[in-house]
């Protein structure tokens, strides 16, 4: 029994356990960094987001244990309602529980804590998703079976997110929904209309009346000096703040730009302030971490030990690359600044916890995963 | 829902989608190279750029301003100072955003503006429109004082910040003001010893380079430079504020007496060049330098176009004893004096004669009693009597080479290199085309303009044993601390004249104010030699019926020179002669300073009788020119009265006198004068 349960330990990732948690300590360390001095110019007080985003990631370890010890099975009979959940909390943000920030509606407001829908439903598609596909695997390679009812469900999220307007999240859910399908064994033609539809949609929302406000964006990403004090502030703040850390960074603590500069520097751009304190090799060291923990995910999913297993594990991996992935793309002037968070580092809130969740899901996964010499 | 049975039925994953993932993981880790080459681009290719960018932003270079130095009379009495006071800046985008709604906000600016508008007594809608600018920063008030600063602190009101800076002050307000000069606001030297020695003054601002944070906030980390500013060395005048006092205080009531527009004076010690009080009135006062002193004249200015202001602050704050040139007149009859006794072309006993008129070349040069005469008379007479034909043969005898080489022995020739901004040339006829004429109307004072330094530093040099001395206003600079960084002392220009020629001189002046018509600078108890001049003020192309410069130059005492003296009246109404307006406000000028210098009087025995018996010898002046007849009576402590009254300058001569000459009178009596 022990020497098994060792071994589930080793194979329930013992590599994936640390380095989630390695990245929420750090992510701990460096929104205090990050953080500090605005909570103290805005509210006088230093540990006001270092506090949130310790309560938030203790939440999320919280769910992490829960679902680690959780056998992922049972979420196939909770695919459903997760769904209805998702879907709902999605259609409440144009309910006056919607809270406005910046000209965009992406929260809920309950009073003591705010929802974010757009990454509720993140979770809810992975898990319904998965189970949906794995009931019968045909599905993915069947046209009105499978993929419109997914393709509809893909759709409907994008236009609700959409709306919020949060134009970088909706197309993350689409491309999660893509993703799960490719992997479930998408026909390769479906593949190519799905790439050429995708395209096709993005332009559209460009052109779409209130594309201004999405354009603007694009430009400022293309040149972000152009319009440095206006649409492309704060990817110019990132880049000189990226600039000023150079290779081995000015030192923990010293980044400057997060003094009022970059605005919210604890969020989206952190990882420019840790570029500026930590330097290049700083972020490398972060994006190895990252990676790993990809190839962990991977890993998982593929030596999941049923079809469910297999596609939740897929789901999150997708999930977890994309948002990596975006969020560095955006930092670094290559891809329009778009309010996507760095996943288990960036201040937590509900991303935190879910992300967490999901990690806690795939060490359960793993737990019960054939052994590497199978495969 | 998913029964039992169904969950028992587990699907498993195929090697397709194994490789799917696999295929995905591979988009992905090409992905993180791209951008990790993307992040090499930025943090190594890129960083040094950015880091510029970044720094620029984020440092806040602002001067440490240097205190500039005082100014202090000879005896250390501050005469300028420099005081710390506030001024009020705004950000204007804190204000405006400061509250989460705009009702907030308005309330906020409101509350703002009522604060502001209490403590700086300005309105509020001129707040209101400084503090909601678009400018990043701009200021609200200057020269506020400490504790107004403080309470506005108190306030702790966004957008709100106030800084510490200098501001010159002139403790005695319009006290030496021509000397001084000024400073602009932001404490350059405008003009006087605040210009010349602004170099010295203003010392060198320091910098303090610190990290802030995008709202201007400095950080306690990050890097951090100060630069210790030096502060200005203080400057040590040869001015008395003693003197200056005394020179001030009579100007004033010189021309409440005599209705001039304006009254000079500059006091110099002849032994060293220092000038010991230069003044002249109306003054201005430099803390408040753009408006003038009398209420209606500021009423007046106040009317004028811009440029008409500026050309009326630019006439306020001249320093005419140094910018300004004048006509000197028969004062200028010593320097001829002195040119011919140093070629050595005359001897004191030698007598000339005047016919009441000289002919040069084709003109005929009048003496001022023409058409009576002067007669025969030796130098000395001929000074006395200020006598134009005998100066015009005089110069003629030395011819105009040597006439011109003893001017410039004088230093009239050039400037005097005073230490002040802006010294005046001296308007010489051209020696090239000066002719006959010219050299004989300059022979005694007309037809040339001098500054009044450069005559009194030419007279000096009589006083001086006949070394020209370079007039000096700095004594010494001072640094912070109180030691002495750089100290002037005595520069000799050259020798212009041999010892026994100055002491010729000398003897001729003070015969001027014992015998001629210097007397009403006369104090009794003390030798005092000069001069003085009235001349026509220069009007279209000619010259003035009304308009003189009334002067007086003189040197005391004879025996052992301590100071010399100008004191130049410009455009006196009623009574215009030198006697009757420079020299009387020298004299009280001498007494004062006498008293002051503490030179103790020496009576003659003439003086003693005087003294003791309250009565004098009325003097014979029939056949002397007013101006004269007024000073040899104010010699003898005689007043005087014209019949009948005239406003008009002429050449006057008294033709009779009541009481008779020989007659003894009560000091201070008036004898009447009577001309044709």
């Amino acid at each position: 029994m022990r020497e098994k349960a060792l071994k589930q330990l080793k194979e329930g990732d013992f590599i994936l356990v640390l380095l989630v948690l390695g990245l929420s300590i750090f992510g701990i360390v460096m929104v205090f960094s990050a953080s500090y001095y605005n909570a103290l110019s805005k509210f006088g007080n230093p540990y006001k987001y270092l506090i949130e985003d310790s309560m938030w990631v203790l939440i999320g370890w919280v769910g992490f244990v829960f679902f680690s010890f959780f056998d992922y099975h049972y979420l196939k009979h909770l695919s459903w309602p997760l769904l209805v959940i998702g879907m709902g909390l999605l259609f409440l943000i144009f309910t006056p529980l919607g809270l406005t920030i910046n000209n965009a509606t992406r929260w809920l407001d309950f009073k003591y804590f705010t929802v974010m829908p757009g990454e509720v439903i993140k979770f809810s598609l992975i898990i319904f998703l998965a189970s949906f596909l794995s009931e019968d695997p045909t599905r993915s390679r069947r046209f009105f079976k499978g993929i419109l009812p997914t393709l509809l469900l893909a759709g409907i999220c994008f236009a609700a997110i959409y709306k919020q307007p949060n134009l970088s999240t909706a197309g993350l859910v689409v491309l999660l929904v893509v993703g799960m399908l490719y992997v479930a064994g998408l026909p390769r033609i479906w593949v190519t209309a799905t790439f050429i539809g995708g395209v096709a949609l993005a332009s559209l929302a460009v052109l779409a009346p209130g594309g201004e406000y999405r354009l603007q964006r694009v430009i400022s990403f293309t040149d972000p000096f152009k319009d440095s004090l206006g649409s492309g502030y704060q990817v110019v703040q990132s880049l000189l703040a990226l600039g000023s850390g150079g290779v081995f960074g000015v030192g923990l603590g010293q980044s400057i730009q997060k003094t009022l500069y970059l605005p919210e520097p604890q969020n989206d751009f952190i990882l420019a302030i840790i570029g500026e304190e930590l330097g290049f090799v700083g972020v490398l060291v972060l994006m190895a971490a990252y990676l790993g923990l990809i190839w962990c995910c991977c890993h998982i999913a593929i030596r999941a030990k049923d079809y469910f297993g297999m596609m939740l594990a897929a789901g999150t991996t997708i999930i977890l690359s994309l948002q990596v992935l975006m969020n560095i793309a955006v930092v670094t002037a290559s891809f329009p600044p778009t309010g996507v968070i760095l996943p288990f580092v960036s201040q937590g809130g509900n991303a935190m916890v879910i992300f967490l969740s999901l990690m806690g899901i795939m060490t359960n996964i793993s737990r019960q995963a054939v052994p590497s010499k199978r495969l | 829902m998913i029964d039992g049975e169904n969950l028992m039925r587990i699907q498993e994953p195929t090697n397709k989608n194994r490789s799917r993932l696999v295929f995905l993981f591979g988009i992905a880790c090409f992905l993180f190279v791209v951008l990790a080459v993307r992040l090499g681009w930025h943090q190594i290719i890129r960083a040094e750029e950015y880091a510029q960018m970044a720094t620029d932003q984020q440092t806040s270079d602002s001067t440490v301003q240097a205190v500039r130095g005082s100014i202090k009379d000879r005896n250390g009495r501050d005469l300028a100072i420099s005081a710390a006071t506030n001024t009020i800046w705004v950000r204007p985008d804190s204000v405006k955003g400061n509250g989460n709604t705009p009702e907030e906000i308005e309330t906020n600016l409101i509350h703002q503006t009522a604060v502001l508008s209490n403590y700086l007594a300005m309105s509020e809608e001129a707040i209101r429109e400084i503090i909601t600018s678009d400018r990043k920063l701009l200021r609200i008030a200057k020269y506020v004082d400490m504790d107004v600063a403080n309470q506005i602190r108190e306030e702790k009101l966004a957008g709100i910040e106030i800084t510490e800076d200098v501001k010159r002050y002139y403790p005695m307000g319009a006290f030496a003001c021509h000397a001084l000069g000024g400073t602009t606001d932001d404490n350059y030297g405008l003009a006087g010893i605040e210009l010349a020695y602004n170099r010295y003054l203003a010392g060198i601002d320091g910098r303090w380079i610190t990290n802030k944070d995008n709202t201007g906030n400095s950080l306690s980390y990050g890097t951090e430079r100060y630069y210790q500013p030096r502060d200005g060395y203080s400057v040590i005048l040869t001015l008395d504020a003693n003197i200056q006092h005394i020179v001030e205080t009579a100007l004033v009531q010189a021309q409440e007496r005599t209705q001039a527009d304006r009254v000079m004076c500059l006091i110099m010690d002849p032994e060293n060049g220092e000038i010991l009080a230069m003044a002249q009135t109306p003054e201005f006062d430099p803390n408040d330098p753009r408006v003038p002193m009398d209420p209606e004249e500021a009423a007046i200015m106040e009317t004028l176009s811009a440029e008409d202001q500026m050309a009326y602050w630019n006439k306020m704050w001249r320093n005419f004893n140094i910018s300004d040139t004048y006509e000197p007149g028969s004062t200028f009859k010593l320097i001829t004096s002195g040119i011919v006794l140093d070629e050595g072309a005359v001897n004191l006993q030698e007598k000339f004669m005047c016919g009441g008129s000289i002919k040069v070349a084709d003109a005929t040069l009048r003496c001022w009693n023409y058409p009576h005469s002067h007669g025969w008379q030796t130098l000395e007479q001929a000074v006395q009597n200020s006598c134009n034909p005998v100066m015009v043969q005089l110069v003629q005898r030395i011819g105009l080479t040597a006439y011109y080489a003893g001017l410039d022995q004088f230093g009239l020739t050039e400037k005097t290199g005073v230490d002040f901004p802006g010294e005046g040339y001296n308007i010489l006829q051209k020696k090239e085309t000066a002719g006959p004429v010219g050299l004989a109307t300059m022979a005694y004072g007309q037809g040339i303009a001098v500054t009044p330094v450069s005559l009194l530093t030419a007279i000096s040099a009589y006083a001086n044993d006949g070394l020209l001395m370079k007039p000096r206003l700095v004594k010494a600079l001072v640094d912070a601390e109180g030691q002495i960084v750089e100290e002037y002392g005595p520069e000799i220009t050259r020798r212009c004249v041999s010892s026994q020629t100055s002491d010729d001189v000398l003897s001729i002046m003070e015969s001027v104010v014992t015998e001629g018509g210097g007397g009403t600078a006369r104090v009794t108890g003390y030798r005092i030699g000069g001069k003085t001049g009235t001349a026509s003020k220069p009007e279209g192309g000619g010259y003035s019926d009304t308009d003189v410069y009334g002067s007086f130059i003189g040197v005391a005492p004879i025996d052992d020179p301590q100071i010399a003296i100008l004191v130049i009246v410009d455009t006196p109404k009623g009574v215009l002669y030198g006697s009757q307006t420079a020299a009387p406000a020298a004299k009280v000028i001498l007494q004062e300073v006498f008293r002051y210098m503490d030179i103790k009087p020496q009576y003659t025995e003439a003086e003693e009788a005087v003294l003791r018996t309250g009565k004098t010898e009325v003097p014979d002046v029939i056949g002397q020119s007013m101006e004269d007849a007024i000073g040899i009576l104010g010699g003898q402590s005689l007043g005087f009265v014209i019949a009948p009254k005239t406003d008009l300058y002429e050449d006057l001569i008294v033709t009779d006198q009541y009481p008779r000459s020989g007659t003894l009178i009560d000091l201070n009596t008036k004898v009447t004068l009577y001309y044709e």
